[in-house]
């Protein structure tokens, strides 16, 4: 048995789930003792408070008015243990993943099934309707993106870790690392099109990571399936993409 | 005519006179005067002492001190998790619930008892404050819990924890 002073293990359990629930523990199901639970919550506490920088990590970015603000593109990705929406106006970093499958659950009734929610194409499925219901544009983020590996933006200092975390992670780990989206951004972006090799013509005039962003968002076939798919597509941007992915197949075939 | 009244007998004996409606802001209070009520055929309205075992004298009139206050407070729908969830706590209930530890968790668990949901997550969000944002250390520290984790069960959890601790 649990030696404590206090009265606070001998709650009940049904009462430390009440108390659990209002800590967005909400997934949790009666299964234990409030001993158990107490575990469980120190178990867990490590990452929710990371969850909570994070959060604390962002919003003075979004107050400078980086990218988020300007793209006309909504960006979501999705790891294990996070949910993460940008949109034209606000960005949100949504919990543990119990906590994304509850919201899934509750805005996306008959989607959703645990089973495949692990499973990323389903989970990526689910977060793209649950944008299409609400009629926004998207873009699956740097899931479907033809990014450097996770071992070269380690190696490159952008990311701290290079297992075990979503692309999402990555950049979020990014912005807490250099506290600044913007330099992560541009060490993403040189990694990018030096991979891809898109980026030799500078455009001039505008913003320049908003320039970037644009042809993050307009230069890769899945993402241009994904805005076919939502019928938001600009059939200019898709002509220039199709001419571009070509130039490109034919500069690797040489 | 004058309002209805039961007497609530605490664990410790103790008698309590309130009126019907505070009594009945708890579900088991109700239930038991609707039971009481469809029990007792003649309409003569006799004194009903109702005893509350698990809850002793100083807790109880802590609870009747909170029904008192809430007699015309509509609460949102107790199956309503979310609003519930995210109604924050009153402000007389924070200042009501500045009270040392062990009479929170005994009006928590009075409410528990007593089946009295808006109290019961009122008290249940304060705890919940005091966890919010605390280490391990932090929060055992304030509810005087003793670590019970072996080094290698505290090994597993931060090997677990690595990718989002501060390096």
């Amino acid at each position: 048995m649990m030696m404590h002073g206090s009265v606070l293990l001998d709650l009940p359990p049904e009462v430390w789930l009440n108390i659990l629930k209002h800590l967005d523990y909400q997934d949790w199901e009666l299964v234990g003792s409030s001993a158990y639970y107490f575990r469980e919550l120190i178990r867990c506490n490590q990452r929710y408070l990371f969850h909570l920088r994070v959060k604390d990590a962002v919003k003075p970015a979004l107050s400078r008015k980086l990218f988020y603000s300007s793209t006309p593109f909504n960006d979501i990705g999705a790891s294990q243990e996070y949910l993460l929406i940008s949109g034209k106006d606000r960005m949100e970093i949504l919990g543990r993943s119990p906590f994304i499958q509850q919201i899934m659950m509750t805005k996306v009734p008959g989607i959703y099934k645990e089973s495949v929610f692990n499973n990323v194409v389903s989970q990526q499925l689910i977060l793209t309707r649950f944008f299409q219901n609400r009629n926004l544009k998207l873009r699956l983020s740097f899931h479907l993106m033809n990014r450097p590996s996770k071992k070269q933006l380690v190696e490159r200092g952008i990311l701290k870790y290079g297992n075990g975390v979503s692309g999402t992670i990555h950049v979020l780990i990014g912005v807490l690392k250099k506290n600044s989206i913007e330099d992560m951004l541009r060490n993403f972006v040189k990694s990018y099109r030096y991979h891809n090799n898109l980026w030799r013509r500078q455009e001039k005039g505008g913003n320049d990571i908003q320039m970037i962003i644009k042809r993050l968002n307009n230069s890769n076939g899945q993402c241009e399936q994904t805005h076919r798919s939502i019928g938001k597509v600009d059939e200019d941007v898709l002509r220039s993409i199709k001419i571009q992915n070509k130039r490109l197949m034919f500069e690797r075939m040489t | 005519m004058s309002e209805a009244t039961v007497t609530l007998i605490s664990s410790d004996k103790q008698k309590f006179q309130v009126s019907k409606k505070v009594a009945e802001k708890s579900v088991l209070i109700k239930n038991l005067i609707s039971d009481m009520n469809q029990d007792d055929d003649d309409d003569d309205e006799e004194e009903m002492n109702i005893p509350v075992p698990n809850v002793r004298a100083a807790v109880l009139q802590k609870v009747i001190e909170w029904a008192e206050h809430h007699k015309d407070t509509n609460f949102p729908d107790v199956d309503d998790e979310d609003t519930r969830k995210s109604t924050p706590v009153d402000e007389w209930d924070k200042k009501f619930l500045e009270v040392d530890q062990e009479m929170l968790y005994e009006i928590i668990l009075a409410a528990n008892y007593m089946n009295i949901r808006p109290l019961l997550d009122a008290g249940c969000k304060i705890v919940a404050e005091m966890i919010r944002g605390k280490s391990p250390d932090e929060i055992r520290k304030i509810f005087n819990i003793d670590n019970d984790f072996t080094p290698e069960e505290e090994a597993a959890i931060k090997r677990e924890n690595e990718w989002a601790e501060d390096r």
